[in-house]
């Protein structure tokens, strides 16, 4: 694409990460307890106050890491350095108020959040997230609608780059051939979008969907939910390991 | 009406709202249960708008369609236990499978449907692993339906619209964007269906298709009528 458009460019490529993601090896643990995990740990980094246990959580996170692939580590990594410099900037004023030990501890906590959050993104698909929200109860229409966007997100993000590279190969000879493609690729990326929204609402009305999205059905076989089981129970321990540490990192116990 | 049809329309005439033109103009078919009923003409002629209509999706200006001995009206299919009897009993697949595509993966496409059925949960899994080997589906069954490759996009929608079971199949072009083997793989399910007692009513271009399936040959022209039944 020579680098024309990268807002399009970006979009197209979510499918490419979205699919990397599915390919991956399932993993036993349900995204919604790896979410439970994951706020509750973000909640307790930013109540604590003092960096023992946000320390920890990092290393721990570092380590979980560490065992990704490279490609995934990388964007874990490409991930951090905004929020952790927005933050420091914008605390840094307190080392100059005489309270140097804000900035590191607030950044420091920010850093945590953030790699708490791309390491979840890591190991979890848009999907599974979306699964995950679901089997917490949140109400079927905010599922339903943010299913269908990161999908919409997808299949108009696919278009536009292919009507893009259909625009690249006709131009010839005109320069500002950019200005005038783009109105009309948005254009016909928004039409396409109305027709696929209507397609989609006649098919899910064709295989009886009557308004009230349901809790997707567990497909897994008996003798993998049993694994499932173990799995999730070994990691929901995790949650009181965090209280345990954090009111023991605290000096509340 | 006979008591072996199951679809009839009855000077059915429809236009686009905003649009002149009239879409369908004066259409009278019966279909009768069990039969295969094969729907040609060329682009434009109005073979989606009646499969809409077919399908509940829009309703005749004038004229009426029944299906299965009851008039399938704006009115009621408004009422919600109506529509979703009457989606049970008649299911389409789409031209462009893509769009028919919903759910986060190809096996939970297939349980959607049979989800909304009210079936209890084994009966969803059993169905859905059937139609997984039915339709070669294996090896994608976790994948999310949109990144998968046209002929598995098609499968899947015919899967997760056989798996049903429903009265009625629609099938708009079901050929188009497969290699031969998926052709040969769709003509073989279809003719299986059809043997099986299934009522089939497609629509495409092939003739021969048309040949190989139809009990029925329904041609359209570019009048937006009905020329030839035979």
């Amino acid at each position: 694409m020579n680098g024309n458009f990268p807002i399009m460019r970006a979009i197209a490529r979510i499918a490419d990460i979205e699919e990397a993601n599915s390919r991956q090896a399932q993993s036993r643990v349900a995204p919604a307890l790896r979410l439970v995990v994951c706020i509750a740990a973000i909640l307790l980094v930013s109540l604590s106050r003092n960096a023992a246990f946000v320390l920890l959580l990092i290393a721990v996170e570092l380590v979980r890491m560490a065992l990704l692939s490279p490609e995934r580590i990388r964007r874990i990594v490409l991930r951090l350095p905004l929020p952790v410099l927005m933050t420091a900037l914008l605390m840094l004023p307190a080392v100059f108020l005489g309270s140097p030990r804000s900035m590191l501890t607030v950044t420091m906590k920010v850093f945590c959040a953030v790699l708490l959050l791309a390491v979840l993104n890591e190991k979890l698909t848009w999907r599974e997230v979306t699964g995950g929200l679901a089997a917490l109860h949140l109400p079927p229409l905010v599922v339903l609608t943010l299913d269908t966007t990161v999908r919409f997100v997808v299949l108009l993000g696919r278009y536009s780059d292919r009507i893009l590279e259909a625009v690249s190969l006709r131009r010839v000879g005109r320069k500002n051939w950019k200005n005038a493609a783009t109105g009309g690729i948005l254009g016909t990326t928004w039409l396409k979008s109305q027709q696929m929204a209507q397609a989609n609402a006649e098919a899910m009305t064709c295989r009886c969907f009557a308004g009230v999205y349901k809790k997707r059905p567990n497909l897994a076989a008996a003798k993998d939910r049993k694994k499932e089981l173990t799995a999730n129970l070994a990691y929901a321990l995790l949650l009181p390991a965090l209280l345990v540490f954090f009111f023991y990192s605290q000096g509340l116990v | 009406m006979q008591m072996d049809e199951i679809i009839r329309c009855q000077d059915v005439s429809f236009s686009y709202p905003g649009s002149g033109e009239k879409a369908l103009d004066g259409v009278n078919l019966a279909i009768p249960r069990g039969c295969c009923a094969v729907l040609e003409g060329p682009n434009g002629c109005g073979k989606s708008t009646l499969f809409r209509i077919l399908l509940g999706l829009d309703f005749p200006d004038r004229g009426s369609y029944c299906f299965d001995g009851v008039q399938i009206t704006r009115k009621n299919m408004k009422d919600e236990a109506f529509a979703a009897s009457f989606h049970k009993k008649i299911g389409f697949v789409f031209q462009n499978s893509e769009v028919q595509l919903f759910t986060d993966s190809v096996e939970h496409e297939i349980a959607f449907g049979l989800d909304q059925l009210g079936l209890p949960e084994e009966e969803v899994r059993a169905k859905t692993e059937q139609a997984i080997l039915e339709f070669h589906l294996e090896k994608v069954r976790e994948r999310a339906p949109f990144h998968i490759s046209g002929g598995e996009q098609k499968r899947t929608a015919m899967a997760a619209v056989f798996a049903m079971e429903p009265l009625v199949i629609v099938l708009d072009e079901p050929l188009s964007g497969l290699d031969e083997e998926g052709q040969d793989f769709v003509r073989g399910l279809l003719k299986k269906k059809r043997d099986a007692g299934t009522t089939l009513v497609v629509a495409t271009h092939s003739r021969e298709l048309a040949e190989d399936l139809a009990d029925l040959r329904i041609r359209m022209d570019r009048s937006h009528r009905i020329v030839d039944i035979g």
